[in-house]
């Protein structure tokens, strides 16, 4: 289980990080996401062929490194890519999908460093910055595991 | 195109969807839908790639995380999604944990998005058992 919540942020964070997301994929003409399921979540994608590159914006609070510790709020960028091979087997009506991933310490190693605090993230330049840091990082990403195959049956191509 | 589009959600925001009739979506009024009938949550999840955790709330023992369970599923026919266009299918993107970087769910699952709320009372709910 993960060592951390998500935080309910202010409504200035919520709208900084939305606005940042937002003006910074317009300006790319990227295709982008502002994925929420009613969590302090955004994802920014970054399709260059194959490839896809993200970042995972999310508001959480974790606990101190000891109990004299105060919990942490921060808003973390954590950086992933992943790529994807798809076949679709008529016959057995299969979609396939092979998907490589990088491993968990390379992810875990690019998005060290990549937080704000919650008084940064009201700043909606701060979040581009880190948001565009995070996002090279992402591109730099080596896709060196193969997860096992993604396979369901389905009538849709 | 499909006949039915399926939501999957907990079953707190199942009741409250129920109560109010609408599935009002995220806050960019995003409803995401996909159009394969998982029998499982953990597949729901998986293919979906569905947050583990849910918010922190505070309580007398400190702060406690609340779950983000798949384990409902609203069933909405096509017909009723006609008033904008429905996007995708996209492959849905895998989720990852921030704290290790363990990949915790691969994606993969079709996934549609949908601009609008979607009127869904009346409309059947399918209950997924297994874990």
């Amino acid at each position: 289980m993960a060592n951390y919540s998500y935080l309910m942020v202010p409504e200035s964070v919520d709208k900084a990080i939305t606005a940042a997301v937002k003006e910074f994929a317009e300006g790319r003409k990227e295709r982008y996401d502002i994925w929420r399921h009613g969590l302090p979540i955004w994802i920014v994608s970054e399709r260059a062929d194959k490839r896809v590159n993200q970042v995972q914006i999310e508001a959480v609070i974790k606990p101190g490194k000891s109990v004299a510790e105060p919990l942490e709020q921060q808003v973390v960028f954590t950086p992933g890519a992943y790529e994807d091979e798809r076949a679709y087997e008529e016959k057995t009506a299969l979609n396939a999908i092979t998907r490589k991933v990088p491993s968990a310490e390379d992810v875990h190693k690019a998005g060290e460093g990549e937080f704000l605090s919650l008084a940064e993230a009201e700043d909606k330049e701060k979040v581009k910055d880190k948001l565009t840091s995070s996002l090279q990082k992402a591109s730099k990403l080596p896709l060196e595991e193969t997860l096992p195959p993604i396979q369901y049956a389905t009538p849709f191509q | 195109m499909a006949d039915w589009y399926f939501h999957y959600t907990s079953q707190v925001a199942a009741q409250m969807i129920r109560a109010s009739g609408w599935i009002w979506g995220s806050s960019d009024r995003v409803v995401y839908l996909t159009d394969e009938l998982y029998g499982t949550h953990g597949d729901a999840a998986d293919f979906l790639g569905i947050p583990v955790v849910g918010p922190a709330v505070g309580t007398q023992f400190g702060m406690v995380q609340l779950t983000k369970p798949v384990e409902m599923v609203c069933c909405i026919p096509r017909q009723l999604l006609n008033s904008s266009p429905l996007y995708g299918p996209y492959l849905a993107a895998p989720f990852w944990d921030n704290s290790t970087g363990r990949l915790i769910y691969k994606g993969g699952g079709r996934e549609f998005r949908y601009p609008d709320p979607i009127r869904v009372a009346g409309l059947p709910w399918v209950s997924l058992v297994q874990p």
